[in-house]
């Protein structure tokens, strides 16, 4: 079980991190698509 | 991998250099937190949980601080910018983000030390109900208006979660002031698992600083969009209303 | 205008709505009563109601509690009366004092009410020296959550989408009275184990609770209304 719940966790934190950059990271890609430069500041 | 497919419309040269150090620092704290790194004498393989529970607890604490920080600055009239608001807004959803990894990662490591997936005490107690209330703050950031309408509400509901979170912790303590051993390990730390404690909670925080920036980001283009799309539809009013103007004065 | 005399005016106009309307008296006061037998039938055992039943009166108030507070704005947002006192240059804060107080008269009827369903329905018994405990509590825990209860109820009120919010955001705040007022009525009514001065300990609680979201309330309460 130990072993199980550890795999769990690694999983679950670096997998659930991961999906949520991409999709966060492909929901600015269609946004920035509709906006000009000058809208983007730290660029 | 071509670098122009890392070039996105958030990233900048310094948050490009921090994602790679957090990818790398993610490498080596999965080789050194899964692999390098001894069992513990008493908990076995279980204390390898704790090296990610330990740093997303600490970093959930520290993101409702950075929103509780940027809420006040946007309240204050001299310092009242809609970026404080998109921190806290962005800080807060990395919080509850890292505060839900935090609670798996716990209840988990707790049925394999304690053999309970839950204990009543303060410290466990509390951060369900920060995180609760965090769900709480992210709704009413949804509840729409204008940027500074919910600026303003979500400002008073972060401040407002300040003042209550010391008063759930300290009656939860006062109420079950008996709370099964919570000794964590078996007294020694052996020196590669102390390195991976600090390894985790090096690559964390990295992460927590490149998540909340891009976020922010995000945040203020959605704001962007919003504006201009106001824009366009006043425009579009405009136009119309001098098109019936102008027909009506020509007929 | 003072802010005690916003205050009391404001007061008074809730209380007189609830006196000609008597919506507390014959909605809120019957669903209390309601959910009380729901918690006889739920737990099933004759023998642990007088030691749960503390608990079980202030569940039954924080239920009626979001029901009340929906109420209390939804008196107002029918005619835009809160905008209408904000572009008078009404004090805020009196506002809120105000509602609040009305809130608290209203709640704290339902409590006794609440305290002689658990005599009749749980078997609690009352004890002539806990009453003074007793009341105590009532009164700090029931300030507590109608300052809480009047915050976000402004937040909540108005649009539609907004007013399922409450729930999430009130019951989670006032926890520590749920916690702080059991154990005070628990020793009150001498169930549970709880000695009286832990009693009166929790009290202190119970005040600072008050003390500190009836100042929060105050403060906030301006930009929240000018939000609606």
């Amino acid at each position: 079980m130990q072993t199980t719940f550890v795999v769990i966790c690694y999983v679950a934190t670096f997998g659930g991190v991961g999906t949520l950059v991409a999709l966060m990271l492909r929901r600015a890609r269609s946004i920035a698509a509709n906006l000009p430069a000058e809208d983007l500041p730290w660029t | 991998m071509r670098m122009t497919t890392m070039r996105g419309p958030t990233s900048t040269r310094f948050t490009r250099g921090l994602g790679i150090l957090t990818l790398i620092g993610m490498a080596w704290f999965v080789a050194f937190g899964l692999i390098f790194s001894p069992n513990d004498q008493v908990q076995g393989k279980g204390v390898r949980i704790l090296y990610i529970h330990v740093p997303t607890a600490w970093l959930a604490y520290l993101a409702f601080i950075v929103t509780a920080v940027a809420s006040a600055a946007y309240s204050w009239r001299r310092t009242r910018s809609l970026t404080w608001d998109r921190i806290a807004g962005a800080s807060a959803e990395v919080g509850v983000l890292f505060m839900g990894i935090t609670l798996l990662t716990g209840s988990l490591w707790g049925r394999l030390s304690w053999g309970t997936y839950w204990v009543w005490d303060s410290r466990v107690t509390t951060t369900a109900f920060l995180f609760i209330t965090y769900v709480g703050y992210l709704a009413v950031r949804g509840l729409g208006g204008s940027h500074h309408q919910r600026a303003r509400r979500s400002s008073v509901v972060a401040l407002l979660a300040v003042l209550e979170i010391p008063l759930v912790h300290f009656s939860v303590q006062w109420w079950r002031p008996l709370h099964q051993g919570e000794s964590v390990s078996s007294g020694k730390l052996s020196g590669l698992m102390l390195f991976s404690f600090f390894i985790g909670m090096i690559v964390f925080t990295m992460l927590y600083a490149w998540l909340v920036i891009h976020r922010q980001r995000v945040l203020a283009m959605q704001d962007a969009q919003e504006d201009r799309g106001l824009d366009a539809a006043l425009a579009e009013r405009r136009s119309e209303a001098v098109a019936i103007a102008t027909t009506g004065a020509s007929r | 205008m003072t802010l005690i005399a916003v205050a009391r005016l404001m007061a008074a106009k809730d209380l007189r709505v609830e006196l000609r309307s008597r919506v507390v008296l014959n909605q809120v006061l019957p669903f209390a009563a309601v959910v009380m037998v729901l918690f006889g039938f739920a737990l099933d055992n004759d023998g642990i109601l007088p030691q749960v039943a503390p608990g079980l009166i202030w569940l039954a108030t924080m239920f009626s509690l979001l029901i009340v507070v929906q109420r209390a704005f939804a008196v107002e947002a029918a005619d835009g009366a809160l905008d209408a006192l904000q572009v008078a240059g009404v004090r805020p804060a009196g506002i809120f004092l105000g509602k609040a107080a009305a809130l608290a008269v209203q709640l704290f009827v339902l409590q006794i009410g609440l305290v002689f369903g658990s005599v009749l329905l749980f078997n609690s018994k009352l004890h002539p020296g806990g009453l003074v405990l007793l009341l105590v509590t009532l009164v700090a825990a029931t300030l507590g959550m109608t300052f809480v209860g009047t915050i976000y109820g402004g937040l909540a009120a108005g649009a539609t989408g907004r007013e399922t919010l409450l729930p999430l955001l009130l019951l989670p705040v006032v926890a520590p009275v749920l916690i702080g007022a059991t154990r005070a009525t628990e020793a009150s009514l001498s169930v549970g184990g709880t000695s009286m001065r832990e009693g009166w300990a929790w009290i202190a609680l119970l005040a600072t609770f008050a003390t500190l979201f009836g100042i929060g309330g105050s403060l906030a309460f301006g930009s929240l209304l000018e939000d609606q």
